[in-house]
């Protein structure tokens, strides 16, 4: 038997955070006294295959032309075999979109027990126990799987291991068929006007600023600062009140500012993914529980819309 | 004529408490909790409402798995367009395993022959993102998570869908038709109801389909324990009235020569 690691690539680059849940991996298989294995599905993989190696364990590396892009539907159709051929107990693939689709494709085919966006585990009076955040982070469900899990580790809960002085083997495949459907490209989002990563300061705001009005107060705060910007959680693009050049997050820019302040937003996994480098983080919501809290340096617990206007005025009286 | 299928999951509102109930170590459900129809779905309703719009022939039919307050939620989609409204009773406390709603879904599907089904990408409260794929898993048809925008060919024998991937990237992909979409927020803007639908959901009956003992024996993950998470912080509290509090912040950032 064995853990299997299943990573995915965009035009043979691995996708984010792929090496990191080798250390969840790694973890499980010395509890359960199992083996690693990873796979990799790439349209050229051998020199990647080698790289993974680096960290010590057996790499199959699967290639097909249509694994230019990620290609769910085809990579579970292709892993389902290795499962089989590797004994795999635990299969486990990054918490992204397509790490998702493919970990439902194999949990539903092999008919195995599925754990989404796991954080931890611990072993418990001799029973498996999985972590995983519900309500944004407001409490966490715990679940024991069976015998056999396909999991999806949430990014960002584990550090990529270190390379080993024994790589592990490589093993490359071409594998032949033709997948269900054809991804035609990828395309990055058009060149922006806001340059977000560059500035010093960004003050970012989330659903709990109530109103688009209340925008103007998160734009004041802002230009106080010499090169501040605003920033904004998804919901707030979703809404069509900033253009999603503002976002912050997995699906929008990572951000490492001097300053981070998060004004009204719960601190949702994808949204802390692209703001917890920043160096000092002030969050500002009226929720004592909000998991934004947990990652901030200052922590204020009040309504938005009574406590932005009292700090720009205080601003104004000592400041300026 | 098309047939779209809309999964609508009903979710306690964000702004509702959240709970644990000390007697059952599930969520408290009292009359504090408000409930209301999961917003990615909102975006996957609209999104298919939009495609009758254009194209026409096309029947739009919303289903939920759940207890009996998840009728209002069908009524919503109801009243925001959908023609039909399919109820899967399922009275289940506690954890529900995404598995078991998606067959449930899967089961009801097959015997309809729908040509698109639409999911939101992820329930706000358990956040699986599991429900959609496990559904196509189990029909057998291939699945577009984090759906931006579709297309669907003249004849409906396709559709290119543009799928979002992590850091800012999207994918576009040529899907055969059946196939199932997870719509993402941001597709388009979901409409408020309209007062002629709202009069026609008054009147209109649910399908409803009992799922009885579906969930005995069904071999799922085990429910182990709902907690509150660790205070981990190392964040300083400011203290104070609102006043003091934001005095205390510009002295902070102007120590930090941030100001
Ligand atoms: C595939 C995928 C990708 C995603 N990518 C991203 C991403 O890149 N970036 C991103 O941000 N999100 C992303 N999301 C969405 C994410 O899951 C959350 O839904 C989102 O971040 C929540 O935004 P929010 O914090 O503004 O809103 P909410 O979660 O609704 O939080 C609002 C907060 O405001 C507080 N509040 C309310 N009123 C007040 C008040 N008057 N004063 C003070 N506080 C108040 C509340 O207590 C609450 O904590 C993604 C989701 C999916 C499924
Ligand atoms: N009980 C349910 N009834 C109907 N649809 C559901 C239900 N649970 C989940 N879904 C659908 O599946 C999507 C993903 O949910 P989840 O996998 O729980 O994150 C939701 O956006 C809904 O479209």
């Amino acid at each position: 038997m064995s853990v299997l690691v299943i990573i995915d690539t965009i035009e043979n680059r691995p996708s984010a955070g792929s090496f990191e849940i080798l250390t969840f991996a790694e973890k499980l298989a010395a509890v359960a006294g199992l083996p690693v294995r990873v796979v990799i599905a790439g349209q050229e993989i051998a020199s990647l295959a080698e790289d993974a190696a680096r960290y010590g364990f057996d790499v199959t590396g699967i290639e097909h032309e249509s694994f230019r892009y990620p290609n769910p539907d085809f990579t579970g159709r292709a892993v389902l075999g290795l499962m089989k051929e590797y004994s795999a107990r635990y299969v486990c693939l990054p918490h992204t979109m397509r790490g998702c689709q493919t970990a439902a494709f194999l949990a539903a085919s092999a008919d195995t027990h599925y754990i989404t966006a796991v954080e931890s585990f611990a072993e418990k009076n001799d029973e498996m126990s999985f972590r995983r955040a519900l309500f944004n982070g407001k409490v966490y469900l715990e679940l024991s799987p069976g015998e056999a899990s396909v999991f999806t580790v949430q990014g960002g809960s584990y550090k990529a291991p270190d390379s080993r002085d024994t790589p592990g083997t490589v093993e490359v495949r071409a594998l032949s068929g033709t997948p269900r459907y054809r991804p035609t490209g990828v395309r990055e989002s058009e060149e922006e006007s806001v340059r977000l990563e560059e500035s010093d300061v960004i003050i970012s705001a989330g659903r709990g600023i109530g109103s688009r009005e209340n925008l103007e107060l998160i734009k004041t705060i802002a230009k106080v600062f010499p090169n501040g910007a605003v920033g904004a959680s998804r919901t707030i693009c979703d809404q069509k009140w900033l253009p999603y050049a503002h976002q912050v997050g997995i699906t929008g820019k990572t951000v490492a500012p001097k300053l981070y302040m998060a004004c009204g937003i719960s601190g949702a996994q994808q949204h802390i993914a692209g703001m917890k480098g920043s160096q000092t983080i002030v969050a500002i919501n009226k929720d004592p529980r909000a998991a934004i809290f947990s990652i901030a340096d200052y922590i204020i617990v009040e309504d938005l819309a009574t406590f932005l206007p009292i700090l720009i005025e205080k601003y104004a009286e000592s400041f300026k | 004529m098309m047939k779209i299928l809309v999964c609508l999951k009903q979710v306690p509102d964000s702004e509702s408490p959240v709970v644990i109930d000390e007697n059952t170590g599930w969520l408290r459900e009292d009359d504090l909790v408000v409930f209301r129809m999961n917003r990615y779905d909102e975006y996957a309703l609209e999104e298919a409402v939009l495609i009758r719009e254009v194209r026409g022939d096309v029947t739009v039919d919303v289903i939920s798995v759940g207890p009996s307050r998840v009728t209002s939620t069908l009524k919503k989609g109801l009243e925001k367009g959908a023609n039909n409204g399919i109820h899967i009773t399922l009275e289940q406390q506690g954890y529900v395993p995404p598995s078991l709603i998606a067959r449930l879904i899967a089961d009801y599907a097959v015997k309809k022959g729908y040509d698109l089904i639409f999911t939101g990408v992820m329930a706000e409260d358990d956040m699986q993102c599991q429900v959609g794929p496990l559904i196509a898993a189990r029909l057998g048809i291939p699945c577009a998570a984090s759906v931006l925008g579709e297309t669907i060919s003249e004849d409906g024998t396709s559709v290119t869908v543009e799928c979002e991937l992590e850091g800012g990237v999207t994918e576009t992909i040529v899907m055969p038709v059946p196939s199932l979409l997870a719509i993402q927020s941001g597709i388009n803007r979901p409409r408020y109801p309209s007062l002629s639908n709202v009069m026609r959901a008054k009147e209109q009956v649910l399908e409803v389909i009992d799922a009885g003992t579906a969930s005995a024996g069904f071999g799922a993950e085990r429910f182990v324990s709902l907690s509150y998470p660790e205070i981990t912080s190392k964040g300083t509290i400011l203290q104070g009235t609102a006043e003091q509090k934001a005095e205390q912040l510009l002295n902070i950032l102007h120590e930090k020569s941030l100001l």
